[in-house]
């Protein structure tokens, strides 16, 4: 059902930290990793040898430069773009065949790959370019939030997480319930400020982003400066030699 | 966004040949038809449709479930469109086998006629329309200007001077279109800094490429198309569109074979608009690859 | 999709190992179903990751299904570099091997080259060529970052990367100089990871402001290759300031040792020391001279020693006086630089500060080496790390050593919240071997090859005074080439300089591309030929790879590799280890699938030409192989009794470690233990491992040395001195005249900066070009790699906005990128966190035409460039005519980064990248689209 459901229950989303992410593309490659693995599941490539090769990702890592106007430096953050599972998630109610739903039980947006007709719209109605058409199943493929391990039994309890949260070497990904306020991810989003992305689509993302702290700029230092006469080598092993006698 | 010759010939037949149904419907409820007319007309606005609705299914990548496209009109303006469009061209081969059958027309599913297949054309733009990611579609003038290109078309071959005013009614649209989508107070909320969570001001660039191949996305939301070429094609479609066929009618007033000439430089104009029409069309996504 | 909602039970049985997709050896869960491999992902207990994976390692699959994999042992059939091969049995080719080496180590064994590349067994393949008798062997540390391990063993007996970390739970502030994604690249991320979590400070300091250095909390946008003058600087400062650690440096290090400075002294500018050789220092209280390690003693850092002998000055005196000198003042250093002296300032104020102000101490009762108790552990939570960029110029041994001379003045050495050692280290460097090189026909070399010299007696001279390694590496010209120097292996086998060589054998190196300075010279030297005999001149090339690299092309004899699924290796305690500071680990690779191809694996082909070759160690008295293959060699090998290729599960319960007998079941407990085996260092014993007792018996238990080695910190450098020295040598161990200046310039036992240019240089080509490697590719491997060549197909050259305005460059723009050397064309693009004087692309993106199985019209072979061509392998000619390698004068680290260029805005309508090179016949065929 393409209707959006209210999910009273549980908000499941990712929190990423872009203060903490250095661009490694180490999700982007686990996420194709693992939606590709066992069963039917696939992402597709083509042209893999070849020129123009292209193939189907649900997450990528961009990178930015920022004129930081308050230090008046040029910095760079990377930022991985993946579905958000938005509350009011107009690539479902776009969709014509069903085949979109978001989950009333926790909110993940999915597509039922059997009832997708590959018309494109609902990437269309995404602002964020978190779907992509798999141009060998002629599908629909976008981050399914791990639903085959987050509620796996079979995987050990820790690794009950999206492969992007588990294999993020540096932490800048973090998983939760944003519907409880005691989840980690709460905490973090409230502590920190977390944001959305493109409010102003109204789409109510679940996923939040940390934007980068900010960085100390290169100020003068208490040390002053160091002046010539100061202490001369003299100076210094006389110091030297008073604080070693007290040690 | 990409320019898709299916998606376009979609657009520009089956809004034509709903433009067509619509006004044999109009005239059929006004009585200003005769049974042959409807028969020929309506058939054409059926082939036009069909043409366009097969040519749209070319567009599916999964073609085999295009049936479930029916299921969701309560959300979904291209379900909506689907089921519409069917309803509507079954009731135009019902109102064809009616008037063979029986040699006259009700005047009722005239009117029918008109408003369902207006309301096809109509949640066709929908479906761009209601896009909040491409801000130069999402206002009432997608709608406004996929009506009357439908209706001014549909009016070529069946009106005279009413198909003037409908065209003129286009073209001012059409125009008002382009203006409207070259304000950059269409973009005014969306910006690379609110796409990253940032406040819309920022100055930031993208400085090594998220991937260095192409994808899906680029090649089908982050169409570039540069703005000479875009302006010259503007020109191109309001002259064939708009202003030849004005002028066209109004020279020849009732010329049946010039109007053929008429529609097919309409149709062609029109090709040119729809193709600015997604060419031109800046996608939010686009800010992350700014 | 969720009517399915667990996939986990269609992805098979998970095999543990170790993954090879570059050298961070992280473990990783293999998902194998009917034979197939199906998934990857970490270990969630491996020491390494714990879990996690970056790009390389998740993608894992398509470098074991490579298209370009060889498929079975060939013979070249064409030229030299044209890529014609036909293929022959494996009997065949250990036949033609055989016939080229069993003369080679009958007559005169050096004439086998053997180089080994991004080789992860090196303790094996160097023992195999020790066995063979060549004192030509090394692997590609010597192009890579020998500066940061013979820094780092020189000085403190360890270094960063392999043999140490930050302690990253505990610092307050970290320092990373000059890193990219190059070496640990996981740890490294986990352990920034933990630094944001905790809000500690992260300073970097980097020309290019990408990856780590965009998440620190302070960049400083150094000019390439001028970090050890800024490290200096900082010194003056904390000296000026006083803010070092006194007790540390009496304590733990040699300044209080005693330097003579007679300058007509035979001994000049060596420690003084009592006819036993141990080095004298003067107690602080009593003023008399004694042993540094006798008990009670407490070393004065300050007194001077005079007496019939000469003059002696403390190390600390001699520092003082050095970098307290004003040409290291931030205000003159700035410049230089490319800095503020603010920026200098604050650096020294931050680490200060953070040293002193936020120090803690940990409760722990524990012995140093005098014997004396101590309470507990002082902590300075000031940690650095340091790699390529420090590394990659000729003036970065000096430059490392002066990171670690900052850390040890700061006292922040494996203690809490500074750096720390990863055992089997800290070992200092007179407990490694030295250089061995002797060598003779029909027999074994007389040792290990590489190590480290403790004076010039060391250096590796033949009995005719010329170098007995073909790469000259442990000559006046690079006495500290721990690791080598491959980087001229090609060049001198081509000349013959210093003696003709018969066969070139090679493993995993890709020396005809992305792995070669001056790659189009390399090239023309491969395949010369001699105008007399028209043989080539290199007359044999034996090349081992798993992969149609550009280099398989240039090879005569093809001995195709592996995967790294199919195959066993140990992650060895010889060799370079793993491990985390608070625990000894090891690791195995086993074979997880059996490869489909008619491949072997290299170590397996290693030993069964051992045992054709009858080498010793490999065959036993009456000639009768002792070990069937590499896996019974990683059980049955021991080099010395108890100590074997890995160290867990040894004996013959499988409980000993360390030290223990060999076991036949130690593989199947490694696998069952997840791949790998790791010991908890004792409590006592966790810091100040180089002068705590209890470390010291430990590190004896387990084996990583037969006695106790307690060391003191070389601030200075002896044996540097010794080589400064040289004049008072006999004739036939003195250097050449040319090199003289060389020596007494740079080869200054306490850490010094120079500039790498001359300044007439600088004038003409005033531009740094340099490369990083990108997070998710490893050198040329990525490219073969469905997934990751999407990410990086092609490269750009970015450049500064200073240089992007003076240039008037556009987006699409290309440019002309002209060095001393030559000159290419290449796209640009503009950056403008970069230091302003620097360009930079990322390295091995550029592909030749015709290899790794790519289509020849891919972006990687037409825009996408290496920028190898304009780094000359050679300097320009001396005073003397003498062109020195462009290495690194003390270790002979290849100088990749003291490339200088100019650049000019060019047309380029084909928008191909210059040079371009012939096609390269294929015997992979180009790849297909198929599932994974």
């Amino acid at each position: 059902m393409t209707k959006l459901p209210k999910c009273e229950d549980k908000k499941l989303g990712l929190l990423i930290d872009l203060d903490t992410c250095v661009g490694c593309h180490g999700c982007v490659v686990s996420c194709k990793e693992w939606n590709s693995s066992g069963g039917e599941k696939q992402l597709s490539d083509l042209n893999s040898h070849q020129k123009d090769p292209v193939g189907t990702f649900l997450n990528r890592v961009h990178s930015y430069e920022r004129e930081n106007s308050c230090t008046n430096e040029t910095e760079t953050f990377y930022f991985p773009r993946s579905c958000l599972h938005c509350e009011d998630a107009p690539c479902v109610t776009v969709c014509p065949t069903g085949a979109s739903y978001k989950r009333e039980e926790d909110g993940i947006v999915l597509v039922n790959e059997d009832d997708c007709m590959g018309c494109g719209l609902c990437a269309w109605a995404c602002p964020y370019g978190a779907r992509e058409l798999d141009l060998v199943s002629g599908v629909m493929k976008k981050c399914t939030l791990c639903v085959d391990r987050i509620y796996s039994e079979e995987l050990p309890p820790e690794d009950r997480v999206p492969v992007c949260v588990k294999s993020c070497p540096t932490g800048a990904r973090a998983f939760g319930d944003f519907n409880d306020p005691n989840s980690d991810v709460s905490k973090k989003v409230k502590e920190r400020g977390g944001v959305d992305l493109m409010p102003e689509m109204q789409t109510k993302p679940v996923n939040k982003y940390l934007l980068p702290r900010i960085k100390s700029k290169n100020s003068a230092s208490s040390f002053g400066s160091v002046v010539e006469e100061e202490t001369d080598a003299t100076g210094l092993l006389g110091w030297v030699d008073r604080a070693l006698s007290k040690i | 966004m990409h320019p898709a010759p299916s998606i376009i010939l979609f657009t520009v037949l089956s809004g034509f040949g709903f433009g067509l149904i619509s006004i044999v419907g109009l005239l059929q409820f006004l009585n200003q038809i005769n049974e042959f007319d409807i028969i020929i007309f309506s058939g054409m606005g059926l082939f036009f449709s069909i043409i366009g609705l097969i040519s749209s299914f070319f567009h599916l990548a999964n073609k085999k479930n295009a049936i479930k496209s029916m299921s969701q009109w309560q959300t979904s303006w291209l379900s909506r469109e689907a089921i519409s469009s069917v309803l509507c061209l079954s009731i135009v081969v019902g109102n064809i086998g009616w008037v063979i059958v029986q040699n006259r027309y009700i005047n009722d599913v005239g009117i029918m006629l008109f408003l369902l297949s207006l309301f096809t054309v109509f949640t066709t733009s929908m479906i761009y329309a209601q896009l909040k990611t491409v801000p130069s579609w999402n206002n009432m003038l997608t709608p406004a200007i996929f009506i009357f290109a439908a209706l001014a078309g549909g009016s070529i071959l069946l009106m005279d001077y009413a198909s003037l005013v409908l065209l003129l009614i286009f073209g001012v649209l059409q125009v008002l279109f382009w203006y409207t989508a070259d304000q950059s107070f269409i973009y005014k909320e969306t910006s690379v800094g609110t796409a990253l969570g940032f406040s819309k001001n920022e100055d930031i660039r993208s400085f090594d490429l998220a991937h260095t191949s192409r994808n899906y996305l680029l090649n089908e939301m982050v169409y570039k198309v540069a703005r000479k070429h875009g302006v010259k094609m503007r020109y191109i479609s309001f002259f064939s569109a708009f202003v030849l066929p004005m002028l066209l009618v109004l020279m020849f007033p009732g010329n049946f074979s010039v109007s053929v000439l008429v529609i097919a430089s309409h149709l062609i104009g029109i090709y040119f608009s729809r193709w600015l029409f997604f060419a031109e069309a800046k996608h939010s996504v686009g800010f992350y690859y700014n | 999709m969720d009517k399915k909602v667990d996939a986990t039970e269609s992805l098979g049985k998970v095999s543990k190992t170790t993954c090879y997709m570059c050298a961070c050896r992280c473990g990783i869960d293999v998902h194998i179903k009917d034979n197939e491999v199906v998934h990857i992902e970490g270990n969630r207990d491996h020491p390494v990751n714990k879990g996690v994976l970056c790009a390389k390692g998740a993608s894992g699959i398509f470098q074991h299904k490579a298209a370009s994999r060889l498929k079975k042992p060939l013979r070249r059939v064409g030229e030299r570099g044209e890529g014609k091969f036909e293929e022959i049995s494996w009997d065949e080719a250990l036949k033609i091997a055989v016939e080229w080496l069993s003369p080679i180590r009958k007559n005169s064994p050096e004439k086998l080259v053997f180089y080994t590349g991004r080789d992860q067994s090196q303790s094996f393949t160097g023992w195999w060529a020790q066995k063979f008798g060549t004192p030509n062997y090394a692997a590609h540390g010597g192009f890579c970052s020998v500066n940061m391990a013979a820094a780092g063993i020189y000085t403190m007996g360890g270094s960063f990367w392999e043999f140490g970390s930050p302690d990253w739970d505990k610092t307050e502030l970290m320092l990373l100089f000059g890193v990219a994604e190059d070496h640990d690249s996981n740890p490294i991320k986990r352990g920034l990871g933990k630094l944001k979590n905790r809000g500690a400070k992260v300073i970097a300091i980097n020309p290019v402001r990408t990856g780590y250095n965009s998440v620190a909390d302070q960049w400083v946008g150094i000019r390439p290759g001028t970090d050890g003058l800024l490290v200096l600087s900082i010194v003056h400062t904390l000296l000026k300031k006083k803010k070092i650690d006194l007790d540390y440096l009496q304590s733990f290090t040699n300044s209080p040792f005693l330097v003579s400075i007679s300058s007509t002294n035979d001994s000049k500018g060596l420690f003084y020391r009592d006819k036993d050789g141990f080095p004298l220092v003067i107690d602080h209280f009593s003023g008399e001279l004694k042993r540094f390690s006798d008990k009670g003693v407490k070393p004065s850092l300050t007194k001077s020693y005079l007496n019939d002998e000469g003059t002696f000055k403390t190390v600390f005196s001699l520092l003082t006086e050095k970098y307290l000198d004003n040409s290291y003042s931030p205000k003159s250093v700035a410049p230089q630089c490319g800095l503020k002296e603010e920026q200098i300032l604050s650096l020294a104020d931050d680490i200060a500060t953070t040293a002193f102000n936020k120090s803690t101490f940990i409760e722990q009762s524990w012995v140093d080496f005098r014997g004396e108790k101590r309470s507990g552990f002082t902590g300075r939570p000031v940690s650095f790390h340091a790699m390529r960029g420090i590394s990659a110029h000729s003036n970065g041994f000096q430059t490392c050593r002066a990171i670690h001379l900052l850390q040890i003045l700061i006292g922040s050495v494996d203690v809490p919240g500074g750096f720390r050692y990863k055992p089997p280290y800290p070992k200092p460097f007179d407990a490694h071997p030295r250089p061995h090189f002797k060598f003779s026909p029909d027999s074994e070399l007389d040792g290990p090859h590489l190590g480290y010299i403790g004076g010039p007696e060391d250096l590796a001279y033949t009995e005719d005074g010329k170098p007995a390694r073909i790469d000259k590496g442990f000559t006046w010209e690079n006495p500290m080439s721990s690791h080598g120097l491959m980087h001229t292996v090609i060049a001198n086998c081509h000349s013959g300089d210093p003696y003709k060589i018969d066969t070139l054998f090679l493993y995993m190196a890709n020396m005809a591309w992305n792995s070669s300075m001056n790659t189009e010279e390399t090239i023309r030297k491969l395949t010369e030929r001699d105008t007399d005999s028209d043989e080539y001149k290199i007359p044999r090339i034996i090349y081992s790879d798993s992969y149609y690299s550009e280099t398989v092309a240039y090879a005569d004899l093809i001995l195709p590799d592996t995967t790294y699924l199919e195959r066993y290796d140990c992650i060895s305690l010889l060799d370079r280890p793993i491990g985390e500071p608070d625990q000894v680990s090891d690791a195995i690779r086993w074979p997880v699938v059996q490869p489909d191809r008619d491949v072997r694996s290299f170590q397996d082909v290693l030993l069964q030409l051992g045992v054709m070759l009858k080498l010793p160690g490999m065959v036993d008295n009456n000639m009768q192989q002792l070990y069937e293959d590499y896996a019974d060699y990683m059980q049955k090998h021991q080099r010395r009794p108890g100590i074997g290729p890995l160290a867990g599960f040894r004996g013959e319960a499988n409980t000993d470690c360390g030290r223990g007998d060999v076991s036949l079941n130690q593989i199947n407990k490694y696998i069952k233990n997840g791949g790998f085996w790791s010991e908890k260092i004792p409590e006592e014993a966790q810091y100040y491992k180089p002068w705590n007792k209890a470390y010291q018996k430990w590190a004896v238990k387990m084996g990583f040395y037969d006695k106790e080695e307690p060391f003191v910190f070389q601030i200075y450098l002896e044996p540097l001195a010794k080589l400064q020295n040289h004049h008072q040598l006999p004739d036939n161990l003195k250097p050449q005249k040319h090199l003289y200046n060389r020596i007494e310039e740079k080869m200054d036992p306490l850490p010094i900066w120079w500039s790498n240019h001359d300044p007439e240089k600088v004038k003409q080509y005033p531009i740094h070009a340099i490369t990083q490697r990108p997070a998710a590719m490893y050198h040329s491997w990525g490219s073969q790699n469905v997934w990751l060549r999407q990410i990086h197909g092609s490269n750009k050259l970015f450049v500064s906005e200073a240089i992007w305005k003076e240039k008037n460059f556009l987006d699409g723009d290309w440019a002309r990128l002209t060095s001393e050397n030559s000159s290419i064309v290449v796209p640009v693009a503009l950056m403008k966190s970069q230091n302003e004087n620097t360009v930079w692309t990322w390295n091995a993106i550029g592909k030749r035409k015709g290899s790794w199985a790519l289509d020849k019209n891919v972006e990687e072979a037409n825009e996408g460039f290496i920028i190898n061509h304009l780094i000359s392998d050679l300097l320009p000619k001396n005073d003397s005519g003498y062109r020195y390698s462009n290495s690194d004068p003390i270790t002979g680290q290849a100088a990749w980064y003291d490339l200088l260029v100019n650049i000019e805005k060019v047309d380029n309508p084909s928008k191909v990248s210059l040079p371009q090179f012939p096609v390269l016949s294929s015997p992979v065929n180009v790849g297909v689209d198929k599932k994974k």
